[in-house]
């Protein structure tokens, strides 16, 4: 059985477990609970463990999709989950204090798989929000070493995810035809 | 809200704050919003104090700046003014709402007599501006839309009938470019420019529909519907300019609300979506051809029109400068395809020609095929076909 894996990360009430569900062909494990207090502000629920759909492709042949945990403290699973991943899904909460600040941690915390494979951004809560702007994000990361497609999404919109994961896949590889 | 009964937008002229403000409590209560105040470019109806000083004055020139605005006037006496509504002052609520009634009917009927939604010249006359249902409903809708997908069914309606290119044929060159200058397209982008310059709301004054541009929200408004804006974009500004030239007017403030039947776009989907049905799959005339291009960053694909190849040409453009012949070559797409994505990624900022001489020289490939393509092009089938 393939391993192939497509990591969703970002802090909490990014929409990691919504982009998620929104791929999965089979109703994704999520894993959400009541949120400490760290989190309460943010969302009533929150990703504990990692959520965890999959996408079937022809052939049998099915793509995971995880979500790493909302909460910092949980960066000891990072290692874990990116193991055999494709790219990695950043996604960004544009109601956030600070979003750049988040962008740093989530960019150095998976610098080594980033350089392995790629990245992708997707900046949620824009409507309610729209600034920083996504050129905002782009002036942010100029000097990260990395220039990722950033796209404004909306989570719960299955053609936005779809969108930036292709993306992901077309920065892989710019040759590569459907 | 119903395109007939969306508020009547009116202009007053010769009144001083305090009668403004009167009326604008008498269009809240008394007309239940059907009315609202707006500036002058705004306006479908004029509402003239002929007993202000100066007013006939006053009047002729409104009539002669605004020609295709209803009027009313409001008197101690009628003058007997054609082609306008008198209001006997004091102003007797019932008589204003009969005439605000009437205006009402004549726009309706205006709106229902109109066969082409296509923009019609000034010569030819051209109507007031109309309200559709499309408008109507798109009018709350947030300006963070989804992306709009084409198809390559009906490609033509946005990439024309070009046909690959020799660029050594100066001809072939011509005809496979286009001049921004020309069209809509770059009086938005110059609009746009000195909005974002003066830090102003700046709304276009031409004799088509009411455009206006508000920077810091990054956001322009349109009373116009889709197939109308399509249309106007492959029209020469010539055609539609009137005789006082292309200019626009800076505003401190318009309100919002008054435009509520408006469309909203974000400003790059807006130059991106307009540029596409400019360019109709041609390339801004000022490009060298044989130069490489490059892409800064990749476009905001999620809140942008979509065309067949578009994700492609922004990877590979985006991966190092190229020129336009060899990225079409490369991808194995039709050049109009990349011209469009260049054309459009240009009007928004993001793709310019490079300037160094070394990015035009490289011999360009395309990037390694990874070991993983064939398991790419399954999960992009997958999200393909969903």
């Amino acid at each position: 059985m393939s391993n192939y894996k497509i990591i969703f990360t970002g802090p909490v009430g990014a929409g990691k477990t919504t982009a998620i569900a929104s791929m999965s062909d089979d109703a994704p494990v999520t894993t959400d609970e009541a949120a400490s207090d760290m989190t309460r502000c943010r969302k009533k629920a929150t990703t504990v463990a990692m959520d965890y759909g999959l996408m079937r492709l022809e052939g049998g042949e099915v793509i995971h999709l995880y979500g790493t945990p909302g909460q910092e403290r949980f960066d000891f699973m990072w290692d874990i989950l990116s193991t055999g991943g494709i790219g990695l899904v950043v996604l960004l909460d544009n109601t956030r204090a600070d979003p750049f600040v988040d962008l740093r941690f989530f960019l150095d915390s998976f610098a080594e798989f980033i350089d392995k494979t790629t990245v992708v951004i997707g900046v949620t809560q824009m409507d309610n929000s729209p600034k920083p702007t996504i050129a905002d994000y782009h002036l942010a990361i100029k000097d990260m070493g990395v220039k990722p497609a950033i796209f404004e999404v909306d989570a719960r919109e299955t053609a936005d995810v779809s969108l930036l994961v292709q993306s992901l896949l077309y920065s892989l590889d710019p040759g590569l035809e459907a | 809200m119903s395109q007939l009964s969306s508020p009547l937008r009116i202009t007053l002229v010769g009144m001083d704050q305090r009668v403004k403000h009167m009326l604008q409590l008498f269009f809240k209560g008394a007309c239940k919003n059907s009315c609202v105040i707006v500036e002058d470019k705004l306006a479908e109806i004029s509402m003239v104090d002929m007993d202000s000083p100066n007013a006939q004055a006053l009047y002729e020139k409104q009539r002669t700046q605004f020609p295709k605005h209803q009027y009313i006037v409001l008197s101690l006496e009628d003058n007997n003014l054609p082609d306008a509504f008198y209001i006997a002052k004091p102003i007797k609520i019932g008589q204003l709402l009969e005439v605000l009634t009437k205006l009402r009917k004549i726009r309706q009927n205006q709106q229902l007599s109109s066969d082409t939604p296509v923009l019609k010249s000034k010569e030819r006359g051209v109507k007031q501006p109309l309200l559709s249902k499309e408008k109507s409903s798109a009018s709350k809708a947030s300006a963070h839309k989804p992306a709009m997908r084409l198809d390559e069914s009906n490609a033509t309606s946005y990439m024309g009938a070009l046909h690959a290119i020799d660029i050594n044929d100066a001809k072939q060159r011509r005809m496979a470019s286009y001049k921004p200058n020309d069209f809509l397209q770059a009086y938005v982008e110059h609009a746009y420019e000195v909005a974002l310059r003066k830090n102003k709301i700046v709304s276009l004054e031409h004799s088509w529909k009411p455009i206006i541009i508000f920077p810091k929200q990054n956001k322009v408004y349109i009373d116009a519907n889709e197939k109308q804006l399509q249309a106007v974009c492959r029209i020469q500004l010539g055609v539609f300019s009137n005789s006082s030239g292309l200019g626009v007017s800076l505003h401190d403030e318009v309100d919002e609300a008054s435009l509520g039947t408006y469309r909203v776009f974000s400003m790059d989907a807006f130059l991106w979506k307009i540029t596409l049905w400019t360019a109709q799959g041609r390339f801004p005339e000022e490009l060298d051809l044989s130069q490489a291009v490059f892409l800064r960053e990749w476009p905001n694909m999620t809140r942008l029109m979509i065309f067949p190849h578009a994700m492609r040409i922004a990877a590979l453009m985006h991966e190092k400068p190229r020129n336009l012949i060899d990225i079409a070559k490369l991808l194995n797409v039709p050049e109009q395809y990349v011209f469009a994505f260049y054309s459009a990624a240009h009007s928004i900022g993001l793709a310019s020609q490079a300037v160094r001489q070394v990015d035009s020289m490289v011999k360009h490939e395309l990037p390694e095929k990874p070991k993983k393509r064939g398991l790419f092009a399954r999960i992009l089938g997958r999200l393909t076909s969903s």
